[in-house]
């Protein structure tokens, strides 16, 4: 009986089977989806970090915005509710800007939250007493957007 | 002949087993790094929800200790209050997280500190927040 001669090929070390190329297709695949997966992770701790300094930061800013309003019924009670000059200069110099409006006075302060947003408080001011009409988020600058790379819209000049 | 290739088959079995074993423990690495830090970013934002959530009800009240007792059944503790909350970060008399406020009034203002924890004491998120009783709407 004759045995089968195979005609030989040189194989190299590269020269792989396809179990063993399925094998590192499979493992390439893995670690593309464990690292998108932590890449995912990474930008949700990020994400949730940057709330938490947010939340933090907004309520250290009212907390402030309490310990100003405070500040101002002393003054007004030391002023007696009469808004002269120096009273209104004493209330500028802390940051307190007298705004009347329809026969009222009213006084108005701004306490930073970020470089872009502050708390806006509105007080009424009646017989010497202040009495808080609003305190809202506002915006205080014009955003500054990172200019972006040059993206087509779509608009083709000959259009 | 056939040694030899048996030899060139166990050191390509070997070479793939080797190959496998490492490439396995990046991917475990990656994929346990990654859980970490998802399982961090969902404890920090639950913390984050849940001391904004308590900060507001006791920054609006008039008794804020009282307040916080009656919403999250906090009882007095080392000169504040203390609730405990469940893995989702809701009131519970589970002890998986511990919420504590404590507050302090001067001439009618009244400073608050808000922090979640766990229960041996590490502190996962805190606030500060104030309410002025002075000024009245």
């Amino acid at each position: 009986m004759r045995r089968a001669r195979f005609k030989k090929t040189p194989m190299g070390f590269t020269a792989l089977g396809a179990p063993s190329i399925l094998l590192v297709f499979v493992l390439l695949c893995l670690v593309c989806f464990a690292s998108l997966s932590l890449v995912s992770a990474n930008a949700e701790l990020r994400l949730a970090a940057r709330l938490a300094q947010n939340t933090a930061d907004w309520y250290e800013a009212d907390a402030l915005a309490q310990d100003r309003l405070q500040r101002l019924d002393a003054l007004l009670a030391a002023g007696g509710g009469a808004f002269d000059e120096a009273f209104k200069a004493t209330l500028a110099a802390e940051g307190f800007q007298y705004t009347p409006e329809n026969g009222e006075d009213r006084i108005v302060f701004y306490t930073t939250i970020s470089p872009y947003t502050a708390i806006e408080t509105l007080v009424r001011v009646s017989g010497g007493k202040g009495a808080l009409m609003r305190s809202a988020n506002v915006v205080t600058e014009d955003l500054v957007y990172t200019e972006l790379p040059f993206i087509w819209n779509g608009v083709i000049q000959d259009d | 002949m056939n040694a030899r290739h048996d030899y060139a088959f166990l050191a390509e079995l070997t070479a793939a087993a080797l190959f496998f074993a490492l490439a396995a423990t990046v991917i475990l690495t990656l994929f346990a790094g990654a859980q970490k830090r998802a399982d961090e970013a969902a404890r920090l934002s639950g913390a984050v929800l849940a001391a904004s959530s308590a900060a507001e009800l006791v920054r609006t009240s008039a008794s804020p200790g009282a307040d916080f007792m009656a919403a999250y059944g906090a009882a007095p503790e080392n000169g504040g209050y203390e609730a405990f909350l469940d893995p989702s970060f809701l009131p519970s008399e589970r002890m998986e997280y511990v919420l504590r406020l404590e507050c302090s009034e001067e001439n009618g203002l009244c400073r608050m500190r808000v922090a979640v924890m766990f229960p041996d004491g590490e502190e996962i998120y805190s606030l500060s927040c104030a309410s002025y009783a002075g000024g009245e709407a």
